[in-house]
């Protein structure tokens, strides 16, 4: 039973809402001030370095031809025998949620074809193009990846998940780095505009040298060609001139014929009178000829009607390119 | 009535309690702004010894130049003769010493070796500039060096300790609190390190007295490696750069004197010896105002050539002295 | 509104959050991560870590200047802190009341009782106050020991937080390791379980905090105590004294923790909150001048006494690594609260409590340990030195820490030097090739870098039988297999060398290089790199002792020598 009067009873509640109000405030406060925060004093990033949602983590790193290994160890020689110049590699953490983040490579490649032939070598088969990264700019979404070849420069962005808000975000910076490394008219590669009507397009490939294995057959563009709803693998490389084109296609008919190939009769007219072969090599079908400038041929197909078929269809096509390019 | 009286009270009481409180927080806030620090410590806080930090270098004790009385090499086997000798034709003791001053020689206290194996300041030479010191009525003479090994054996067993206290000489033996970190101008070594310089905070005159040896690391141990004992800490770290070093603390001690002392000299197993076969009667004693010459000449005793001395090209560069000691005209004598 | 139930609230939201700081304490930038939470308040308004510091510094740091308002605060209004702030004090309070529900109210009053010995806690303040006042003789701060908000940091970072989170690891990603936890611990429960014998028993006769805040509120404006001189003198207003500061008799104003618990218990409302000091009268705690005097000047000669040790001169330990930004270690020593705080930030888990191995003062402050944790100091981190309150490890940028930019002339800073155990490394003595620690050497470019030898393995020269192309058949069995690593080649008599690529018991097979005509013996060597420390470029990280793989007593350890923090373990010019 208490007998503090109703004023000593007034002050102690107002004093003590008091001494809550301003308990909240305190809480409130610390929350507004953790909210603030600049990971990099920490040593956990540098702002400065941030791409769009997402900021560096860790250093930047560079690798060259002598320590590129250390980075992609077997991977290497693919990229040295392309012409790699240097790789420089930095990670990334998405300011909303540090776990999802994904790993820059920017491979310098000298020139433009390069980097494609480094690019569409390596292309996903599950992959999705971009399409809106510019004119002569090639890159795919595969999963958790993006690839791109920039000019002289090839782009992987590896993420850290398989995550479509990560993807997203890579895929603004990709297209930042499309602008940034915007390619010019000389990194333009004629070539893919060769392949006849029909081809799928982003399916192309560039083999700077030893393509299909021979040593002989550099430069070598391919692609897939659709015959009623089913592909063949067509290529072709241009080379000095006509009488080169016809060497290097009897050499790689004598390639195929030396590692265990059978010859097979040609059925097609235009393929015969171009003087194409076509050669059972192990169950699959190779067809290889001259046509202008250019050295032609089918590479592993299935059938061998379709494979005619899209021979006869780069054989033109071909000739009408030699034609316009003058040979 | 009471409660009136009770309530004055009360309010005295808080009055003063008040005022007590506000003091206490008047001065608790004075105290924090005064001591306040708001950057923290910097990467370098180190604490300072018992005498603080001394400013820049040490004081300059050299006197000014007399050409054609800047080195003397005197001939002979006696060193209190020959020292003496070598002091009187620069001049004499009174162009070094005044009434009243007070003087510290540094001689090689390096080792706890006795006298006959060379490898320390010989105490006969030590005696003699002592007495000289105090003829020209030098109000003080302190001896000290910063031994490498156990400083009260090297001082006992090289005969220093007694020699200096018999002539009259305080021996003052190196503490931690002796040193203060110092920095040379102009050097790339000498950086923040601790300096053995609280025995010169009130000297205005420095002997340095060094005998003559063959050193493992700098080929040769003269005037002007004797004053690697002025240096502190771990030393030995200065050995990599061994003839930068010596030519920087050549430019950090500007001394008033040097005697080299090659009356005997180590020729091999610098700079310790061990063994009498180590050492070659030289007889010669040298008093030099430039040390670069002295131990440019020294080499010659060594059969060495100053160029096979790096630290003395660098140390003239520097301008401390001249290499070429003949261009000083030396003064020669000999004694018997 | 009860003014006791607003204290408890308040209690609890301090202990609350001083909890919530303890999780938050982990580097990332979700919200139950650092990110920019203050997680050093309530060390920063400890006025013994300000008083501490003022004493052995001469300096009062900057980020504690939130002490010097619980101070004024306190001087106005008494302790405060001790009965509404600190979290340990709730502790007490809380094991205190449970332990001691069930008791009659006669005994309770007993156990609340004033007692001479609550002298002691102003003791032990003047000793540790008097270790550090003297950096001249030496200066070591010690109160963070007893000091009770470092030590439930401590407590709750090093010991409580891992083992909760053992298993679900919500505040680390790997278990955490302390190897002194167990002390700390020790420390923490004997404190929480003298609670059970007399409540807050360590606020009443240990807390060196309490034993400040009680000298400062000496002239406090308000006060509690009795509004009339006599009264029925039931004590029942001791039932609950959280302060043993007798309310019913002659208070002791320094010993009162504002629980307001006596104005609340007292049924005839004789006790109040108020300018004039009690009717019943005041009195001082009973401590003696000559105890102070004693206590100080013990202080002031344990701190030498400690020292003379020499390990904090020549006799320092090599082992004793302080973290990247560590001042010098008599500095270090004036600042660290051993709060803990670092080691439980560091990502890596490689800060951990020291034992007494750098000096007796030297206990529970970091050291780093590449045997535990994750991996040695990090290169791209300097957490440590962010989250401590008192700056002993300074607040450092990357910059400093590799050497860059404006310190690009310091050079990076280096905690120490590895020092490859010739002894115990598998290529140096053992013949075996490895270079983990080469290739785990974080530093650009590498501080470890490899002699390349050839050397013949045991029992490794033996005669050929005959030459087939590239296989090499010979007279005496080898161990099938065992030298086509890639790391073994065959040294002929003219001197040539090939790789083996494959061998069987009694033939070798040859990958590079060609086999020379004429051989009649062979030797089997193996390629060797050794590792070698460049001492210009290590930084003494500690990555490489933490992944060497001989894994007992790393064949490269990281010791002090040549750390930057001190001038004279320099190991270069």
């Amino acid at each position: 039973m208490h007998l503090y009067s109703g004023r000593a009873r007034t002050i102690e509640s107002v004093v003590g809402v008091l001494i809550l109000l301003i308990m909240i405030a305190t809480a409130v406060g610390i929350y507004i001030i953790s909210r603030d925060y600049n990971m990099a004093r920490f040593g956990v990033s540098s702002p400065q370095e941030s791409q769009g949602d997402f900021t560096s983590v860790g250093k930047a790193e560079t690798y060259n031809n002598d320590n590129l290994y250390e980075k992609i160890d077997g991977k290497a020689p693919m990229y040295q025998e392309a012409g790699f110049v240097k790789l420089d590699t930095q990670r990334f953490a998405a300011k909303s949620n540090s776990e999802l983040g994904f790993e820059l490579y920017i491979y310098d490649m000298n020139n433009a074809k390069n980097a494609f032939s480094v690019y569409s070598r390596q292309k996903r088969t599950d992959a999705t193009d971009l399409n809106d990264l510019g004119t002569s700019a090639f890159g795919y979404v595969a999963g958790n990846a993006i690839c791109i070849s920039l000019g002289k420069n090839y782009i992987e962005m590896i993420g850290s998940a398989e995550s479509n808000e990560l993807v997203d975000g890579m895929k603004g910076i990709a297209k930042d780095l499309s602008a940034k490394f915007k390619p010019t008219d000389k990194d333009k590669i004629v070539e893919l505009g060769y392949f006849p009507e029909g081809t799928v397009a982003g399916s192309w490939k560039l083999q700077i040298d030893n393509a299909f294995g021979f040593d002989g057959l550099t430069d070598a563009y391919s692609a897939t060609y659709k015959i009623g709803g089913k592909g063949v693998s067509i290529f072709f490389s241009k080379r000095k001139n006509a009488d080169e084109a016809k060497t290097v296609a009897k050499n790689y008919y004598d390639f195929l014929i030396t590692n265990g190939g059978k010859v097979v009769t040609v059925d097609s007219e235009i393929l015969k009178s171009a003087g194409g072969s076509v050669v059972d090599f192990y169950g699959a079908f190779e067809i290889v000829f001259p046509a202008g400038v250019f050295v032609g041929g089918v590479h592993e197909a299935d059938n061998k009607q379709a494979a005619e078929k899209g021979a006869e269809v780069l054989i033109d096509q071909l000739k009408k390119v030699t034609g316009e390019i003058g040979g | 009535m009471a409660d009136q009286n009770q309530n004055n009270l009360g309010r005295r009481q808080l009055l003063i309690r008040g005022a007590k409180a506000a003091a206490s927080i008047a001065a608790t806030v004075g105290v924090a702004r005064w001591l306040y620090d708001s950057k923290g410590p910097g990467a370098k806080e180190e604490e300072a010894g018992f005498l603080g930090t001394l400013a820049k270098g040490l004081p300059d004790f050299s006197v000014p130049r007399k050409d054609g009385q800047v080195i003397s090499i005197v001939k002979g086997e006696n060193r209190a003769k020959t020292v003496s000798k070598a002091i009187e034709l620069l001049g004499g003791i009174e162009r070094f010493i005044k009434p009243g001053d007070v003087v510290v020689i540094k001689p090689n206290v390096g080792f706890a070796t006795p006298p006959i194996l060379g490898a320390t300041t010989h105490p006969d030479v030590i005696t003699a500039i002592v007495k000289l010191c105090y003829e020209k009525k030098a109000s003080k003479v302190i001896v000290t060096d910063n031994s490498i090994n156990d400083p009260a054996s090297c001082f006992t067993i090289s005969g220093i300790s007694k020699a200096a206290s018999a002539a009259g000489a305080e021996v003052v033996m190196p503490k931690d609190s002796y040193f203060s970190p110092l920095t040379l101008e102009g050097g790339s070594l000498i950086k923040d390190w601790p300096v053995y310089c609280a025995p010169f905070a009130k000297a205005n005159k420095l002997i340095g007295i060094a005998p003559l040896k063959n050193h493992h690391r700098s080929a040769a141990s003269m005037t002007m490696k004797n004053w690697y004992g002025l240096l502190g800490g771990r030393r030995n770290v200065f050995h990599q750069d061994i003839n930068n070093i010596i030519a920087e603390l050549a430019m950090l001690v500007k001394p008033t004197l040097v005697i080299l002392d090659g009356t005997v000299t180590m020729m091999t197993n610098g700079p310790t010896g061990g063994s009498v076969s180590d050492l070659k009667k030289t007889n010669t004693m040298i008093a030099s105002c430039d040390m670069v010459a002295a131990d440019a000449f020294g080499c010659s005793l060594l059969n060495l050539k100053p160029a096979d001395l790096p630290y003395l090209a660098i140390a003239e560069k520097a301008g401390v002295g001249t290499v070429d000691y003949e261009s000083l005209k030396p003064l020669r004598a000999e004694v018997i | 509104m009860k003014i006791t139930t607003v204290r408890r609230i308040n209690q609890l939201f301090f202990f609350a959050l001083f909890v919530w700081f303890c999780i938050v304490a982990t580097v990332g930038n979700k919200f139950w991560q650092i990110r920019n939470w203050p997680i050093n308040w309530i060390l920063q308004f400890d006025p013994l870590v300000a008083l501490g510091t003022i004493v052995s510094t001469r300096k009062f740091y900057g980020p504690l200047h939130c002490a010097l308002g619980v101070v004024i605060l306190t001087i106005i209004f008494g302790r405060f802190f001790c009965g509404w702030i600190c979290p340990f004090g709730a502790i007490h309070q809380f094991v205190g009341y449970i332990g001691n529900r069930g008791k009659k109210v006669a005994e309770k009053i007993r156990l609340n009782i004033y007692r001479k010995a609550q002298c002691v806690k102003y003791l032990i303040l003047v000793f540790f106050l008097g270790m550090a006042a003297f950096p001249s003789l030496a200066s070591s701060l010690q109160t963070g020991l007893l000091d009770p908000i470092p030590l439930l940091t401590r407590s709750f970072q090093l010991v409580l937080l891992p083992i909760f989170d053992r298993g679900a690891y919500l505040t680390s990603v790997n278990a955490r390791y302390y190897e002194f936890g167990w002390l700390i611990f020790a420390v923490f429960a004997t404190a929480v379980l003298l609670n059970l014998v007399i409540p807050r028993f360590y606020c009443r006769f240990i807390c060196p905090l309490g034993a400040f805040l009680g000298i400062i509120s000496r002239f406090s404006i308000w006060r509690i105590g009795k509004t009339k001189s006599e009264c029925i003198n039931c004590k029942i207003c001791e039932k609950a004294c959280e302060g043993g500061c007798e309310p019913s008799g002659n208070i002791k104003i320094a010993e009162c923790v504002l629980c307001f618990n006596c104005r609340d218990d007292c049924k005839h409302d004789l006790i109040a909150y108020q300018t004039v000091p009690s009717l019943a009268g005041e009195t001082q705690v009973d401590v003696s001048r000559r105890g102070v005097v004693l206590s100080f000047v013990s202080g002031v000669v344990a701190a030498p006494a400690i020292r003379l040790s020499g390990k904090v001169a020549s006799n320092w330990y090599t082992g004793v690594v302080r973290p990247p930004g560590a001042l010098a270690e008599p500095e270090f020593l004036k600042r660290c609260l051993k709060c803990g705080q670092c080691m439980r930030v560091c990502p890596t888990n490689v800060i951990q409590p020291a034992g007494i191995e750098g000096g007796l003062e030297g206990l529970w402050s970091p050291i780093l340990n590449n045997r535990i944790g994750s991996s040695g100091c990090q290169l791209n981190c300097v957490a440590c030195g962010q989250v401590c309150p008192t700056s002993a490890i300074r607040p450092i940028t990357l910059d400093e820490k590799h050497g860059l930019g404006e310190f690009a002339s310091a050079g990076p800073i280096k905690l120490g030097t590895a020092f490859v155990d010739q002894g115990r490394c598998l290529p140096w003595s053992m013949d075996k090739p490895c270079i983990v620690c080469q290739e785990n050497c974080p530093v650009s470019p590498k501080a470890i870098f490899t002699k390349d030898v050839f050397t013949t393995v045991r029992d490794g020269v033996v005669s050929i039988k005959q030459i087939t192309g590239s296989t090499i058949e010979i007279e005496r069995g080898i161990p099938a297999d065992k030298f086509r690593t890639g790391d073994y080649y065959v040294l002929f008599e003219d001197g040539s060398r090939c790789k083996i690529s494959s061998n069987t018991a009694t033939s070798v097979g040859i990958s590079e290089g060609k086999v020379p005509a004429s051989a009649g013996k062979i030797e089997i060597q193996v390629r060797l790199q050794k590792p070698c420390v460049d001492i210009e470029k290590c930084i003494g990280c500690g990555v490489c002792e933490h992944e060497c793989p001989v894994s007992g007593k790393r064949a490269i350890r990281v010791t002090a020598e040549g750390e930057t923090r001190s001038k004279d373990r320099r190991l270069l010019l």
